[in-house]
């Protein structure tokens, strides 16, 4: 009876007529699909099989993962030991600039300690499919984890939170053929955004087209979503075509993504996350109105020293117009305090002044 | 087909998701892996016809597919027709040689890995065909390799249950 043809055709045009429809649906209603509800109840039910399938192999999946990396290891051996001798020499640079960072970072108070908090995670599951690059993790909604929150583990970032269930989160995995993260070059702070392109090495499309890029540097997470620099990758190589506006620079990850197994969700605690946007670096930050103190009259020794300022302006040239765009920079404390324009003009000025 | 042993085709589909999503995805995650699934499916195809390999492979493709980051549908249709299509194509055989599920597999998996690949792009996804032409070989190489062990598996578990089931 399984074996008439003609009701054999007929439910296989049943289901594909359903396929289509599904795609249809799916395809039309983009990020407000209506099977976004029932990814999150399969991410559900596969959950607890795909944890337990986890546990119970992992010490297989590990032992195969190394057995593929086997060829390489006598080539990593070599490479490893040379870059070791290079960053033994860079390390003791990097002290010096990493506690000039420090004291840096802790006087503009960039970084507001206790505003972000990492929660550690396991990679349980991989996408069962061979075009896409998500992977499940242990921690879910229950745990506080929610979507568009940053991953990253020992080495770099390693992409953002896609869709949450109670106890496991799909994550959208940085070399996704969909993942686009607001990137910066270490040094020079050129902004750009930094594109998965699956197995091969990621794309970091990076304006104006003359931006100098040297090999090796590192590309580092930039915006409002990662807010400390997540290291992303190193650059290999960098092409403009001609009159293009951009210049494409291809970065090897950090990440061996490959071999994922323990992560963190960075979560943010005071503010809900919004998407990645790119910002101009020296663009004034706002200062909500409430917090500036009135400031009725400046003090007349200000507005003199001021004035000795402006006049030494022309000798100069356009010297004295970058402490001023400092002042500026932070409104509400210096000019308002009575007492600091008298102790800052003078050095102004001594400064200024041949 | 009894009641246990839509059960035990049930088992067998989530055994594979699970299994391909905990283990084979993490062993190659750069460059392409073996797909478990389809396998299955096709084997289940070959045992039980071509109305339960379609059905199997619309089944197993939706939870696929939910569980991917992809369109919803795409794997459903493109399992469904591998599943159809292997068990008609098992319909002309009388005798089969050892390899001929090898083979069967092998095709139907570049086959449906084109299909599918094909698909995605066509809805959007960045895939290039250079690295589909690439990718395509590879997988089936892995499927037909990975076919003995779960054909072999799927017997011996017929077997037991369901004794009536036909036997190549």
């Amino acid at each position: 009876m399984f074996r008439d043809s003609r009701r054999v055709r007929q439910l296989l045009g049943l289901m594909i007529l359903t396929s289509i429809t599904l795609i249809t649906v799916d395809y039309r209603g983009g990020d407000n699909s209506p099977f976004r509800g029932l990814r999150r109840s399969a991410g559900n039910l596969f959950g607890p099989v795909e944890r337990a399938v986890s546990s119970a192999v992992r010490p297989v999946g590990n032992a195969l993962s190394a057995l593929g990396n086997v060829g390489n290891a006598d080539r990593d051996a070599k490479r490893l030991r040379a870059e070791l001798a290079a960053i033994e020499g860079q390390s003791r640079l990097n002290d010096n600039m990493k506690r000039q960072y420090d004291d840096a970072m802790r006087l503009l108070n960039l970084l507001n300690e206790g505003q972000y908090r990492s929660l550690a995670a396991h990679v349980i599951a991989v996408a069962p499919s061979n075009f896409s690059y998500t992977v499940t993790l242990d921690k879910g909604s229950a745990a506080g984890v929610r979507a568009n929150q940053p991953v990253v583990n020992a080495n770099g970032l390693v992409g953002r939170v896609m869709e949450v269930s109670k106890f496991n989160a799909t994550v959208l995995l940085a070399i996704d053929l969909k993942s686009k993260v607001a990137g910066q070059l270490s040094y020079t702070g050129q902004r750009g955004l930094v594109e998965g392109n699956g197995p091969n090495r990621m794309k970091f499309e990076v304006t104006p087209a003359d931006t100098t890029v040297v090999a090796g540097q590192a590309v580092v997470t930039a915006g409002s979503l990662f807010a400390p620099a997540v290291p992303i990758g190193k650059v290999v190589e960098s092409r403009s075509a001609p009159g293009a506006p951009s210049r494409t620079v291809v970065i090897e990850p950090y990440v061996n993504f490959s071999k994922l197994d323990l992560v963190a969700v960075i979560i943010k605690q005071e503010h809900p996350t919004g998407p990645d946007v790119l910002v101009p670096s020296d663009a004034p930050k706002p200062v909500p109105s409430s917090s500036i103190p009135p400031c009725p009259t400046p003090a007349p020794q200000a507005r003199s020293s001021a004035g000795t300022a402006a006049s030494a302006d022309p000798s100069t040239g356009v010297e004295p117009t970058a402490p001023e765009r400092e002042t500026l920079a932070e409104p509400p404390t210096v000019p308002c305090l009575g007492s600091m324009p008298a102790t800052t003009a003078p050095g102004v000025s001594a400064g200024l002044s041949p | 087909m009894t009641g246990g042993r839509i059960f035990l085709v049930f088992l067998w589909v989530v055994t594979a998701i699970a299994v391909q999503g905990a283990l084979l995805s993490r062993v190659t995650l750069l460059g392409p892996r073996p797909d478990l699934v389809l396998v299955v499916v096709l084997s289940i195809a070959f045992y039980d016809g071509p109305l339960a390999g379609a059905v199997t492979g619309f089944a197993a493709g939706l939870s696929v597919d939910l569980l991917s980051d992809h369109v919803v549908g795409v794997g459903a249709l493109v399992l469904c027709i591998a599943g159809w299509a292997t068990g008609t194509v098992r319909d002309y055989y009388d005798r089969f040689s050892a390899t001929t599920p090898i083979v069967i597999v092998g095709v139907a998996s570049a086959a449906a890995t084109l299909l599918l690949g094909a698909l995605l792009k066509l809805l959007g996804e960045p895939i290039a065909w250079s690295r589909l032409a690439a990718d395509i070989p590879r997988i089936a190489l892995y499927d037909a390799v990975l076919t003995p062990f779960v054909f072999a598996a799927v017997a011996a578990l017929n077997r037991r249950v369901d004794p009536a089931v036909r036997q190549w």
